[in-house]
Protein backbone atom coordinates (compact mmCIF):
# COMPACT_ATOMS: atom_id res chain seq x y z
CA UNK A 1 0.00 0.00 0.00
CA UNK A 2 1.40 3.33 -0.93
CA UNK A 3 1.16 6.16 1.53
CA UNK A 4 2.12 9.82 0.97
CA UNK A 5 3.39 12.11 3.69
CA UNK A 6 4.21 15.79 3.97
CA UNK A 7 6.53 16.86 6.79
CA UNK A 8 6.52 20.58 7.58
CA UNK A 9 9.88 21.80 8.87
CA UNK A 10 11.15 25.17 10.13
CA UNK A 11 14.89 25.66 9.72
CA UNK A 12 16.55 27.71 12.44
CA UNK A 13 19.74 29.62 11.70
CA UNK A 14 20.13 27.80 8.39
CA UNK A 15 19.76 24.29 9.84
CA UNK A 16 16.93 21.83 10.29
CA UNK A 17 16.89 20.98 14.03
CA UNK A 18 17.42 17.34 14.99
CA UNK A 19 13.90 17.04 16.43
CA UNK A 20 12.40 17.88 13.06
CA UNK A 21 14.65 15.32 11.36
CA UNK A 22 13.21 12.89 13.93
CA UNK A 23 9.68 13.70 12.70
CA UNK A 24 10.86 13.09 9.14
CA UNK A 25 12.37 9.74 10.17
CA UNK A 26 9.12 8.76 11.92
CA UNK A 27 7.11 9.60 8.79
CA UNK A 28 9.53 7.80 6.49
CA UNK A 29 9.17 4.65 8.57
CA UNK A 30 5.47 4.31 7.73
CA UNK A 31 5.16 6.08 4.36
CA UNK A 32 6.74 5.27 1.02
CA UNK A 33 6.56 8.74 -0.53
CA UNK A 34 7.76 11.46 1.80
CA UNK A 35 7.78 15.14 0.91
CA UNK A 36 9.09 18.00 3.01
CA UNK A 37 7.82 21.58 3.00
CA UNK A 38 10.91 23.69 3.55
CA UNK A 39 10.47 27.43 4.13
CA UNK A 40 13.75 29.25 3.52
CA UNK A 41 15.03 32.77 3.79
CA UNK A 42 17.32 34.41 1.24
CA UNK A 43 20.82 33.09 1.73
CA UNK A 44 19.80 29.77 3.33
CA UNK A 45 21.89 26.87 1.94
CA UNK A 46 18.99 25.17 0.11
CA UNK A 47 21.10 22.43 -1.52
CA UNK A 48 22.68 21.49 1.77
CA UNK A 49 19.36 21.50 3.64
CA UNK A 50 17.75 19.36 0.93
CA UNK A 51 20.63 16.89 1.09
CA UNK A 52 20.25 16.57 4.85
CA UNK A 53 16.49 16.01 4.45
CA UNK A 54 17.14 13.41 1.74
CA UNK A 55 19.45 11.46 4.02
CA UNK A 56 16.59 11.33 6.54
CA UNK A 57 14.02 9.97 4.11
CA UNK A 58 12.68 12.88 2.03
CA UNK A 59 12.06 12.00 -1.63
CA UNK A 60 10.85 15.48 -2.56
CA UNK A 61 11.67 18.81 -0.96
CA UNK A 62 9.23 21.62 -1.71
CA UNK A 63 11.02 24.90 -1.16
CA UNK A 64 9.11 28.05 -0.40
CA UNK A 65 10.95 31.37 -0.13
CA UNK A 66 10.05 34.43 1.88
CA UNK A 67 7.18 32.97 3.88
CA UNK A 68 6.35 35.21 6.87
CA UNK A 69 6.61 33.44 10.24
CA UNK A 70 2.83 33.37 10.70
CA UNK A 71 0.43 30.47 10.36
CA UNK A 72 -2.00 31.60 7.64
CA UNK A 73 0.41 31.36 4.67
CA UNK A 74 1.57 27.90 5.79
CA UNK A 75 -2.02 26.70 6.05
CA UNK A 76 -2.67 28.03 2.53
CA UNK A 77 0.42 26.34 1.08
CA UNK A 78 -0.26 22.96 2.67
CA UNK A 79 -3.95 23.06 1.70
CA UNK A 80 -3.02 23.87 -1.92
CA UNK A 81 -0.48 21.02 -2.08
CA UNK A 82 -3.01 18.62 -0.56
CA UNK A 83 -5.64 19.72 -3.08
CA UNK A 84 -3.24 19.04 -5.95
CA UNK A 85 -2.34 15.55 -4.73
CA UNK A 86 -3.72 14.35 -1.39
CA UNK A 87 -1.47 13.32 1.48
CA UNK A 88 -2.25 10.52 3.92
CA UNK A 89 -0.12 12.07 6.65
CA UNK A 90 0.91 15.66 7.41
CA UNK A 91 3.46 15.76 10.23
CA UNK A 92 4.87 18.55 12.40
CA UNK A 93 7.19 19.00 15.33
CA UNK A 94 5.56 20.35 18.46
CA UNK A 95 5.91 24.14 18.41
CA UNK A 96 3.73 27.23 18.77
CA UNK A 97 3.72 27.73 15.01
CA UNK A 98 2.90 24.06 14.28
CA UNK A 99 -0.04 24.16 16.69
CA UNK A 100 -1.39 27.28 14.98
CA UNK A 101 -0.97 25.71 11.54
CA UNK A 102 -2.33 22.26 12.41
CA UNK A 103 -5.41 23.54 14.25
CA UNK A 104 -6.45 25.68 11.29
CA UNK A 105 -5.56 22.97 8.78
CA UNK A 106 -7.74 20.45 10.63
CA UNK A 107 -10.75 22.68 10.04
CA UNK A 108 -9.85 23.59 6.46
CA UNK A 109 -9.35 19.94 5.44
CA UNK A 110 -11.92 18.39 7.80
CA UNK A 111 -9.10 16.27 9.16
CA UNK A 112 -8.31 14.81 12.57
CA UNK A 113 -5.24 15.94 14.45
CA UNK A 114 -3.40 13.97 17.12
CA UNK A 115 -0.80 15.79 19.16
CA UNK A 116 2.07 15.08 21.49
CA UNK A 117 2.89 11.83 19.70
CA UNK A 118 5.99 9.94 20.69
CA UNK A 119 5.70 7.38 17.91
CA UNK A 120 3.79 6.35 14.81
CA UNK A 121 3.24 2.80 13.63
CA UNK A 122 1.52 0.89 10.88
CA UNK A 123 -0.86 -1.61 12.47
CA UNK A 124 -2.62 -3.82 9.90
CA UNK A 125 -2.47 -1.08 7.32
CA UNK A 126 -3.74 1.67 9.64
CA UNK A 127 -1.69 4.50 11.12
CA UNK A 128 -1.57 4.35 14.91
CA UNK A 129 -0.13 7.20 16.96
CA UNK A 130 1.38 6.60 20.38
CA UNK A 131 1.20 9.22 23.06
CA UNK A 132 1.56 9.64 26.78
CA UNK A 133 -1.29 11.49 28.45
CA UNK A 134 -2.24 12.79 31.90
CA UNK A 135 1.21 13.69 33.15
CA UNK A 136 2.70 10.73 31.31
CA UNK A 137 0.80 8.35 33.59
CA UNK A 138 -1.21 6.84 30.75
CA UNK A 139 -0.12 5.62 27.36
CA UNK A 140 -2.74 6.06 24.68
CA UNK A 141 -2.98 4.72 21.13
CA UNK A 142 -4.79 7.08 18.82
CA UNK A 143 -6.10 6.74 15.29
CA UNK A 144 -7.55 8.92 12.56
CA UNK A 145 -10.89 8.66 10.79
CA UNK A 146 -10.36 9.52 7.12
CA UNK A 147 -7.42 11.58 5.92
CA UNK A 148 -5.12 13.25 5.95
CA UNK A 149 -3.86 12.24 9.38
CA UNK A 150 -2.47 15.40 10.99
CA UNK A 151 0.22 14.50 13.52
CA UNK A 152 2.20 16.68 15.92
CA UNK A 153 5.19 15.01 17.53
CA UNK A 154 6.93 15.48 20.83
CA UNK A 155 10.26 15.69 19.10
CA UNK A 156 12.50 14.88 22.04
CA UNK A 157 10.97 11.41 21.97
CA UNK A 158 12.09 10.62 18.44
CA UNK A 159 15.24 9.11 17.05
CA UNK A 160 16.62 10.28 13.76
CA UNK A 161 17.29 7.57 11.25
CA UNK A 162 20.10 8.36 8.87
CA UNK A 163 20.45 6.70 5.50
CA UNK A 164 23.80 7.98 4.19
CA UNK A 165 23.12 6.40 0.80
CA UNK A 166 19.74 8.14 0.50
CA UNK A 167 19.18 9.54 -2.97
CA UNK A 168 19.34 13.29 -3.40
CA UNK A 169 15.71 14.43 -3.19
CA UNK A 170 13.85 16.19 -5.95
CA UNK A 171 13.81 19.93 -5.16
CA UNK A 172 10.68 21.75 -6.31
CA UNK A 173 9.86 25.43 -5.72
CA UNK A 174 6.42 26.28 -4.30
CA UNK A 175 4.57 29.54 -4.87
CA UNK A 176 2.94 31.30 -1.94
CA UNK A 177 -0.77 31.67 -2.75
CA UNK A 178 -1.76 35.32 -3.21
CA UNK A 179 -4.71 35.07 -0.85
CA UNK A 180 -3.69 33.64 2.52
CA UNK A 181 -6.49 34.86 4.75
CA UNK A 182 -6.58 37.32 7.64
CA UNK A 183 -3.45 39.35 8.17
CA UNK A 184 -1.26 39.23 11.22
CA UNK A 185 1.66 41.62 11.40
CA UNK A 186 4.66 40.19 13.20
CA UNK A 187 7.61 42.19 14.32
CA UNK A 188 10.28 39.95 12.84
CA UNK A 189 13.04 41.05 15.16
CA UNK A 190 12.49 39.06 18.30
CA UNK A 191 13.89 40.47 21.50
CA UNK A 192 14.73 37.00 22.76
CA UNK A 193 16.70 35.46 19.89
CA UNK A 194 19.05 33.99 22.46
CA UNK A 195 16.78 30.93 22.60
CA UNK A 196 18.70 29.22 19.86
CA UNK A 197 22.01 30.21 21.39
CA UNK A 198 21.21 28.95 24.89
CA UNK A 199 22.42 25.51 23.79
CA UNK A 200 19.68 23.86 25.82
CA UNK A 201 18.18 21.92 22.90
CA UNK A 202 21.35 20.05 22.14
CA UNK A 203 22.81 19.85 25.64
CA UNK A 204 24.05 16.47 26.84
CA UNK A 205 23.76 17.50 30.46
CA UNK A 206 21.21 19.92 31.90
CA UNK A 207 21.53 21.26 35.44
CA UNK A 208 18.09 22.63 36.21
CA UNK A 209 16.72 24.72 39.07
CA UNK A 210 13.26 25.75 40.18
CA UNK A 211 11.50 27.91 42.72
CA UNK A 212 13.34 25.97 45.42
CA UNK A 213 16.45 28.02 44.56
CA UNK A 214 14.92 30.64 46.83
CA UNK A 215 16.81 33.56 45.31
CA UNK A 216 18.49 34.71 42.14
CA UNK A 217 21.95 34.47 43.76
CA UNK A 218 21.60 30.70 44.00
CA UNK A 219 21.53 30.41 40.20
CA UNK A 220 25.31 30.66 40.54
CA UNK A 221 25.29 27.25 42.30
CA UNK A 222 23.73 25.73 39.16
CA UNK A 223 26.12 27.55 36.85
CA UNK A 224 29.14 26.29 38.75
CA UNK A 225 27.95 22.68 38.73
CA UNK A 226 27.01 22.97 35.05
CA UNK A 227 30.45 24.23 34.21
CA UNK A 228 32.14 21.35 36.04
CA UNK A 229 29.89 18.81 34.31
CA UNK A 230 30.11 20.49 30.90
CA UNK A 231 26.36 21.11 30.92
CA UNK A 232 23.84 23.87 30.39
CA UNK A 233 21.56 25.51 32.97
CA UNK A 234 17.81 24.94 32.64
CA UNK A 235 15.06 26.45 34.78
CA UNK A 236 11.37 26.06 35.56
CA UNK A 237 8.84 28.72 34.68
CA UNK A 238 8.64 30.48 38.07
CA UNK A 239 12.38 31.19 37.82
CA UNK A 240 11.81 32.97 34.50
CA UNK A 241 8.70 34.74 35.79
CA UNK A 242 10.72 36.17 38.66
CA UNK A 243 13.35 37.44 36.25
CA UNK A 244 16.07 35.24 37.78
CA UNK A 245 17.11 33.69 34.45
CA UNK A 246 16.32 34.23 30.75
CA UNK A 247 13.33 32.58 29.11
CA UNK A 248 15.67 30.91 26.62
CA UNK A 249 16.56 28.46 29.40
CA UNK A 250 13.02 27.50 30.41
CA UNK A 251 12.22 23.79 30.22
CA UNK A 252 8.65 22.62 29.81
CA UNK A 253 5.41 23.05 27.98
CA UNK A 254 5.92 26.72 27.19
CA UNK A 255 9.69 26.46 27.10
CA UNK A 256 12.03 23.95 25.54
CA UNK A 257 11.79 20.18 25.35
CA UNK A 258 15.12 18.62 26.17
CA UNK A 259 16.48 15.10 26.02
CA UNK A 260 19.92 15.17 27.63
CA UNK A 261 21.80 12.12 28.91
CA UNK A 262 21.61 13.63 32.40
CA UNK A 263 18.95 15.94 33.83
CA UNK A 264 19.62 17.19 37.33
CA UNK A 265 16.49 18.79 38.84
CA UNK A 266 17.19 20.97 41.88
CA UNK A 267 14.30 22.53 43.79
CA UNK A 268 11.81 21.58 41.08
CA UNK A 269 8.55 19.96 42.20
CA UNK A 270 7.90 18.11 38.93
CA UNK A 271 4.64 19.70 37.71
CA UNK A 272 3.16 18.23 34.53
CA UNK A 273 4.04 21.30 32.50
CA UNK A 274 7.66 20.94 33.51
CA UNK A 275 7.78 17.16 33.07
CA UNK A 276 6.66 17.25 29.44
CA UNK A 277 9.85 19.15 28.72
CA UNK A 278 12.27 16.73 30.36
CA UNK A 279 10.65 13.33 30.91
CA UNK A 280 12.64 11.77 28.04
CA UNK A 281 15.99 12.53 29.60
CA UNK A 282 18.34 9.57 29.97
CA UNK A 283 19.17 9.72 33.67
CA UNK A 284 17.28 12.01 36.05
CA UNK A 285 18.64 13.02 39.44
CA UNK A 286 16.42 15.12 41.72
CA UNK A 287 17.32 17.14 44.78
CA UNK A 288 14.36 18.33 46.83
CA UNK A 289 13.58 19.01 50.49
CA UNK A 290 10.09 17.54 50.17
CA UNK A 291 10.09 13.71 50.17
CA UNK A 292 6.60 13.82 48.59
CA UNK A 293 7.67 15.94 45.60
CA UNK A 294 6.32 14.37 42.38
CA UNK A 295 9.73 14.72 40.74
CA UNK A 296 10.86 11.74 42.85
CA UNK A 297 8.42 9.57 40.86
CA UNK A 298 10.34 10.04 37.66
CA UNK A 299 13.93 10.20 38.77
CA UNK A 300 16.59 7.50 38.93
CA UNK A 301 18.32 8.92 41.98
CA UNK A 302 16.61 11.19 44.49
CA UNK A 303 18.27 13.20 47.20
CA UNK A 304 16.01 14.44 49.97
CA UNK A 305 17.90 17.52 51.02
CA UNK A 306 18.58 21.24 50.68
CA UNK A 307 19.96 22.12 47.28
CA UNK A 308 21.92 25.07 48.67
CA UNK A 309 23.96 22.56 50.65
CA UNK A 310 24.04 19.51 48.40
CA UNK A 311 24.78 21.22 45.08
CA UNK A 312 27.95 23.06 46.19
CA UNK A 313 29.22 19.86 47.81
CA UNK A 314 28.71 17.92 44.55
CA UNK A 315 30.58 20.65 42.67
CA UNK A 316 33.44 20.62 45.15
CA UNK A 317 33.78 16.83 45.15
CA UNK A 318 33.77 16.68 41.35
CA UNK A 319 36.49 19.35 41.23
CA UNK A 320 38.50 17.44 43.78
CA UNK A 321 38.27 14.19 41.84
CA UNK A 322 39.05 15.59 38.43
CA UNK B 1 -16.61 46.08 22.58
CA UNK B 2 -17.86 42.58 23.32
CA UNK B 3 -15.32 40.07 24.57
CA UNK B 4 -16.09 36.37 24.77
CA UNK B 5 -13.80 34.28 26.99
CA UNK B 6 -13.78 30.57 26.21
CA UNK B 7 -13.04 28.57 29.34
CA UNK B 8 -12.84 24.89 30.04
CA UNK B 9 -13.49 23.74 33.58
CA UNK B 10 -11.48 20.58 34.15
CA UNK B 11 -12.41 17.61 36.30
CA UNK B 12 -11.01 17.92 39.82
CA UNK B 13 -9.20 14.62 39.43
CA UNK B 14 -7.71 13.65 36.10
CA UNK B 15 -8.43 10.06 35.11
CA UNK B 16 -9.32 8.21 31.95
CA UNK B 17 -12.55 6.27 31.83
CA UNK B 18 -11.56 2.62 31.53
CA UNK B 19 -14.25 1.76 28.97
CA UNK B 20 -14.25 4.72 26.60
CA UNK B 21 -10.61 5.75 27.02
CA UNK B 22 -11.85 9.33 27.37
CA UNK B 23 -11.48 11.75 30.22
CA UNK B 24 -13.83 10.94 33.08
CA UNK B 25 -15.96 14.05 33.62
CA UNK B 26 -18.44 12.63 36.10
CA UNK B 27 -16.95 14.39 39.14
CA UNK B 28 -16.93 18.13 39.94
CA UNK B 29 -15.11 20.64 37.79
CA UNK B 30 -13.01 23.72 38.43
CA UNK B 31 -11.79 26.70 36.45
CA UNK B 32 -8.04 26.53 36.02
CA UNK B 33 -5.65 29.37 36.80
CA UNK B 34 -5.15 29.77 33.07
CA UNK B 35 -8.88 30.29 32.54
CA UNK B 36 -9.01 32.79 35.41
CA UNK B 37 -6.24 34.80 33.88
CA UNK B 38 -8.11 34.75 30.53
CA UNK B 39 -11.16 36.16 32.33
CA UNK B 40 -8.95 38.77 34.01
CA UNK B 41 -7.52 39.81 30.64
CA UNK B 42 -11.05 40.26 29.27
CA UNK B 43 -12.07 42.34 32.29
CA UNK B 44 -9.03 44.58 31.74
CA UNK B 45 -10.10 45.13 28.13
CA UNK B 46 -13.54 46.10 29.42
CA UNK B 47 -12.00 48.42 32.06
CA UNK B 48 -10.12 50.13 29.24
CA UNK B 49 -12.64 50.13 26.38
CA UNK B 50 -16.02 49.49 28.00
CA UNK B 51 -18.47 46.90 26.71
CA UNK B 52 -19.34 43.43 27.87
CA UNK B 53 -17.57 40.25 28.95
CA UNK B 54 -19.28 36.91 28.28
CA UNK B 55 -17.85 33.62 29.54
CA UNK B 56 -18.43 30.68 27.21
CA UNK B 57 -17.89 26.98 27.85
CA UNK B 58 -18.80 23.71 26.19
CA UNK B 59 -19.36 21.41 29.15
CA UNK B 60 -21.81 18.91 30.59
CA UNK B 61 -24.65 20.81 32.27
CA UNK B 62 -23.45 19.70 35.70
CA UNK B 63 -20.22 21.65 35.19
CA UNK B 64 -22.03 24.93 34.43
CA UNK B 65 -21.72 26.04 38.06
CA UNK B 66 -17.95 26.03 37.66
CA UNK B 67 -18.38 29.30 35.72
CA UNK B 68 -19.71 31.20 38.78
CA UNK B 69 -16.25 32.29 39.95
CA UNK B 70 -15.76 34.04 36.59
CA UNK B 71 -19.04 35.88 37.15
CA UNK B 72 -17.92 36.79 40.67
CA UNK B 73 -14.73 38.25 39.19
CA UNK B 74 -16.94 40.55 37.13
CA UNK B 75 -17.91 38.85 33.87
CA UNK B 76 -21.36 40.06 32.84
CA UNK B 77 -22.89 36.71 31.97
CA UNK B 78 -22.11 33.15 31.05
CA UNK B 79 -23.19 30.82 28.27
CA UNK B 80 -22.75 27.07 28.28
CA UNK B 81 -23.35 24.80 25.34
CA UNK B 82 -24.27 21.36 26.47
CA UNK B 83 -25.78 18.15 25.21
CA UNK B 84 -25.30 14.41 25.21
CA UNK B 85 -24.28 14.63 21.55
CA UNK B 86 -21.15 16.56 22.53
CA UNK B 87 -19.62 13.79 24.56
CA UNK B 88 -16.32 12.69 23.08
CA UNK B 89 -16.16 15.81 20.89
CA UNK B 90 -12.77 16.29 19.28
CA UNK B 91 -11.12 19.45 18.04
CA UNK B 92 -13.29 19.73 14.92
CA UNK B 93 -16.56 19.35 16.79
CA UNK B 94 -15.52 21.58 19.70
CA UNK B 95 -14.37 24.35 17.39
CA UNK B 96 -17.58 24.11 15.37
CA UNK B 97 -19.80 24.39 18.44
CA UNK B 98 -17.80 27.25 19.97
CA UNK B 99 -17.70 29.07 16.62
CA UNK B 100 -21.48 28.86 16.34
CA UNK B 101 -21.84 30.27 19.86
CA UNK B 102 -19.31 33.06 19.23
CA UNK B 103 -21.16 34.04 16.05
CA UNK B 104 -24.42 34.13 17.97
CA UNK B 105 -22.80 36.38 20.58
CA UNK B 106 -21.28 38.66 17.89
CA UNK B 107 -17.95 38.95 19.66
CA UNK B 108 -15.35 41.56 18.74
CA UNK B 109 -12.66 39.67 20.62
CA UNK B 110 -12.43 36.01 21.63
CA UNK B 111 -9.94 35.12 24.37
CA UNK B 112 -8.73 31.63 25.25
CA UNK B 113 -6.26 30.44 27.86
CA UNK B 114 -3.27 28.27 26.93
CA UNK B 115 -3.76 24.55 26.69
CA UNK B 116 -5.89 23.25 29.50
CA UNK B 117 -4.51 20.49 31.65
CA UNK B 118 -6.49 17.77 29.95
CA UNK B 119 -6.26 18.05 26.20
CA UNK B 120 -5.24 19.86 23.07
CA UNK B 121 -6.09 23.41 24.03
CA UNK B 122 -3.18 24.64 21.96
CA UNK B 123 -4.97 23.63 18.78
CA UNK B 124 -8.36 25.00 19.65
CA UNK B 125 -7.73 28.68 19.14
CA UNK B 126 -6.42 28.29 15.61
CA UNK B 127 -9.25 25.91 14.71
CA UNK B 128 -11.70 28.48 16.08
CA UNK B 129 -10.00 31.31 14.18
CA UNK B 130 -10.25 29.28 10.97
CA UNK B 131 -13.96 28.53 11.52
CA UNK B 132 -14.70 32.20 12.15
CA UNK B 133 -12.39 33.46 9.40
CA UNK B 134 -10.64 35.63 12.00
CA UNK B 135 -6.95 36.34 12.58
CA UNK B 136 -5.35 34.64 15.58
CA UNK B 137 -2.68 35.97 17.92
CA UNK B 138 -1.41 33.10 20.05
CA UNK B 139 0.99 32.76 22.99
CA UNK B 140 0.29 36.30 24.17
CA UNK B 141 1.80 37.50 27.44
CA UNK B 142 0.72 41.14 27.09
CA UNK B 143 -2.35 42.52 25.38
CA UNK B 144 -3.44 45.93 24.11
CA UNK B 145 -6.68 46.91 22.42
CA UNK B 146 -6.81 50.32 20.74
CA UNK B 147 -8.21 51.91 17.60
CA UNK B 148 -9.87 48.74 16.36
CA UNK B 149 -6.63 46.81 16.55
CA UNK B 150 -5.37 44.06 18.80
CA UNK B 151 -1.73 44.12 19.85
CA UNK B 152 0.14 41.42 21.75
CA UNK B 153 3.56 40.53 22.98
CA UNK B 154 4.02 36.88 22.05
CA UNK B 155 6.32 34.41 23.74
CA UNK B 156 7.30 31.45 21.59
CA UNK B 157 10.23 29.09 21.08
CA UNK B 158 11.91 31.68 18.89
CA UNK B 159 11.77 34.44 21.46
CA UNK B 160 9.54 37.33 22.43
CA UNK B 161 7.86 39.12 19.51
CA UNK B 162 5.43 41.98 19.13
CA UNK B 163 2.46 41.27 16.87
CA UNK B 164 -0.76 42.98 15.91
CA UNK B 165 -3.86 42.48 13.85
CA UNK B 166 -7.30 43.94 13.17
CA UNK B 167 -10.41 43.25 15.25
CA UNK B 168 -12.46 41.14 15.41
CA UNK B 169 -9.83 38.57 16.30
CA UNK B 170 -9.01 35.51 18.38
CA UNK B 171 -6.45 35.91 21.16
CA UNK B 172 -4.77 33.01 22.95
CA UNK B 173 -2.82 33.64 26.11
CA UNK B 174 0.41 31.95 27.08
CA UNK B 175 -0.42 30.47 30.46
CA UNK B 176 -1.20 32.44 33.59
CA UNK B 177 -0.16 35.81 32.25
CA UNK B 178 -1.87 37.96 34.89
CA UNK B 179 -3.16 37.61 38.41
CA UNK B 180 -6.95 37.24 38.55
CA UNK B 181 -8.73 39.82 40.69
CA UNK B 182 -10.09 38.54 43.94
CA UNK B 183 -13.89 38.84 44.23
CA UNK B 184 -15.37 40.41 47.37
CA UNK B 185 -18.13 38.69 49.31
CA UNK B 186 -20.60 41.09 47.63
CA UNK B 187 -19.32 40.06 44.19
CA UNK B 188 -19.84 36.41 45.06
CA UNK B 189 -23.44 37.06 46.11
CA UNK B 190 -24.07 39.19 43.02
CA UNK B 191 -22.69 36.41 40.82
CA UNK B 192 -25.43 34.10 42.04
CA UNK B 193 -27.98 36.37 40.33
CA UNK B 194 -26.17 36.63 37.01
CA UNK B 195 -27.50 34.56 34.15
CA UNK B 196 -25.95 31.34 32.98
CA UNK B 197 -27.65 30.71 29.67
CA UNK B 198 -27.78 27.08 28.58
CA UNK B 199 -27.68 26.41 24.84
CA UNK B 200 -27.76 23.15 22.94
CA UNK B 201 -26.14 22.35 19.60
CA UNK B 202 -29.65 22.20 18.12
CA UNK B 203 -30.47 25.70 19.34
CA UNK B 204 -27.30 26.84 17.57
CA UNK B 205 -28.51 25.20 14.38
CA UNK B 206 -26.03 22.30 14.44
CA UNK B 207 -27.13 18.79 13.47
CA UNK B 208 -26.64 16.32 16.31
CA UNK B 209 -25.68 13.56 13.88
CA UNK B 210 -22.45 15.36 12.93
CA UNK B 211 -21.39 16.03 16.50
CA UNK B 212 -19.74 14.24 19.38
CA UNK B 213 -17.93 11.00 18.81
CA UNK B 214 -19.82 10.40 15.56
CA UNK B 215 -18.45 13.58 14.01
CA UNK B 216 -14.95 13.23 15.43
CA UNK B 217 -12.06 12.54 13.08
CA UNK B 218 -9.79 11.04 15.73
CA UNK B 219 -10.35 8.17 18.07
CA UNK B 220 -8.74 6.59 21.08
CA UNK B 221 -7.85 2.98 20.23
CA UNK B 222 -6.42 1.90 23.55
CA UNK B 223 -5.38 3.37 26.87
CA UNK B 224 -3.26 1.72 29.54
CA UNK B 225 -1.15 2.80 32.48
CA UNK B 226 2.25 3.91 31.20
CA UNK B 227 5.23 1.87 32.32
CA UNK B 228 6.77 3.50 35.37
CA UNK B 229 10.24 4.89 35.02
CA UNK B 230 11.57 2.34 37.44
CA UNK B 231 11.79 2.81 41.15
CA UNK B 232 14.20 5.49 42.13
CA UNK B 233 16.93 5.12 44.67
CA UNK B 234 16.22 7.66 47.41
CA UNK B 235 18.83 8.98 49.80
CA UNK B 236 18.30 11.39 52.63
CA UNK B 237 21.02 13.99 52.94
CA UNK B 238 22.95 13.44 56.17
CA UNK B 239 25.85 15.52 54.96
CA UNK B 240 27.11 12.80 52.61
CA UNK B 241 24.47 12.57 49.89
CA UNK B 242 26.79 14.37 47.48
CA UNK B 243 29.16 11.40 47.61
CA UNK B 244 26.37 9.08 46.47
CA UNK B 245 25.49 11.49 43.65
CA UNK B 246 29.06 11.59 42.38
CA UNK B 247 29.44 7.80 42.62
CA UNK B 248 26.16 7.42 40.75
CA UNK B 249 27.41 9.73 37.98
CA UNK B 250 30.55 7.63 37.73
CA UNK B 251 28.56 4.34 37.64
CA UNK B 252 26.48 5.66 34.78
CA UNK B 253 29.54 7.05 33.01
CA UNK B 254 28.12 10.56 33.11
CA UNK B 255 31.38 12.11 34.28
C1 LIG C 1 -0.16 26.59 30.54
C2 LIG C 1 0.99 26.40 31.48
C3 LIG C 1 2.25 26.28 30.97
C4 LIG C 1 3.34 26.08 31.82
N1 LIG C 1 4.57 25.93 31.29
C5 LIG C 1 5.61 25.63 32.10
C6 LIG C 1 6.92 25.38 31.58
O1 LIG C 1 7.16 25.47 30.38
N2 LIG C 1 7.90 25.07 32.43
C7 LIG C 1 7.71 24.98 33.78
O2 LIG C 1 8.67 24.67 34.50
N3 LIG C 1 6.50 25.24 34.31
C8 LIG C 1 5.45 25.57 33.51
N4 LIG C 1 4.24 25.83 34.06
C9 LIG C 1 4.14 25.96 35.53
C10 LIG C 1 4.02 24.65 36.26
O3 LIG C 1 2.66 24.32 36.37
C11 LIG C 1 4.59 24.75 37.67
O4 LIG C 1 3.96 25.81 38.35
C12 LIG C 1 6.08 24.97 37.70
O5 LIG C 1 6.74 24.02 36.89
C13 LIG C 1 6.59 24.85 39.10
O6 LIG C 1 7.94 25.21 39.12
P1 LIG C 1 8.88 24.73 40.31
O7 LIG C 1 8.93 23.26 40.34
O8 LIG C 1 10.16 25.47 40.14
O9 LIG C 1 8.18 25.35 41.60
P2 LIG C 1 7.36 24.65 42.76
O10 LIG C 1 6.30 23.79 42.22
O11 LIG C 1 7.01 25.72 43.72
O12 LIG C 1 8.41 23.67 43.42
C14 LIG C 1 9.51 24.10 44.15
C15 LIG C 1 10.14 22.87 44.76
O13 LIG C 1 11.34 23.21 45.41
C16 LIG C 1 11.45 22.46 46.63
N5 LIG C 1 12.37 23.20 47.51
C17 LIG C 1 12.14 24.32 48.21
N6 LIG C 1 13.26 24.73 48.85
C18 LIG C 1 14.23 23.84 48.54
C19 LIG C 1 15.61 23.71 48.88
N7 LIG C 1 16.23 24.60 49.65
N8 LIG C 1 16.29 22.66 48.40
C20 LIG C 1 15.68 21.73 47.58
N9 LIG C 1 14.38 21.81 47.23
C21 LIG C 1 13.66 22.85 47.69
C22 LIG C 1 10.04 22.35 47.13
O14 LIG C 1 9.90 21.22 47.96
C23 LIG C 1 9.26 22.19 45.82
O15 LIG C 1 9.10 20.82 45.46
C24 LIG C 1 3.15 26.04 33.23
C25 LIG C 1 1.86 26.20 33.73
C26 LIG C 1 0.79 26.37 32.89
C27 LIG C 1 -0.57 26.49 33.47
Amino acid sequence: MSRRALVVVEPRSGRVPAGQLGVLSAAARVCDAVEVLLPVADGDPVEELAGELGRHGAGTVRVVTGLPATSAPRVAVVAALHAAEPYDLVAFENSSLSADVAGALAVRLGAGVCWDLSGLDDVDGELVGRRLALADSTSVDVGWVGGPALAIFRTAALDTVLNPAGDAPRVVPVQVPAETGPDVVLDETPSGADVVRSGLDTADIVVAGGRGLGSQENIALLEELASVLGGVVGVSMPVVDRGWYPYAHQVGQTGRTVRPRLYLACGISGAVQHRVGMSRSGTVIAINTDPQAPIFDLCDLGVIGDLTEVVPRITALLRERS
Amino acid sequence: MKTVVCVKPVPMALALDADSGRLDRSGGSLLTGVDESAVESALRVRDECGGEVVVLAMVPEAAAEALRPALAMGADRAVVVTGAALEGADLLVTSEVLAAAVRRLEADLVILGASSGDGAGALLWSALGERLGLPVLSRAVEVTVAGGRLGATRQTETGVHAAETSLPAVLALSGEVCLPRYPSFRDVIAAKKKTVEVLTPESLGLAAADLGASGSRTRVLAAAPAPARGSAELVEDDGHAHERVVDFLVERRLV
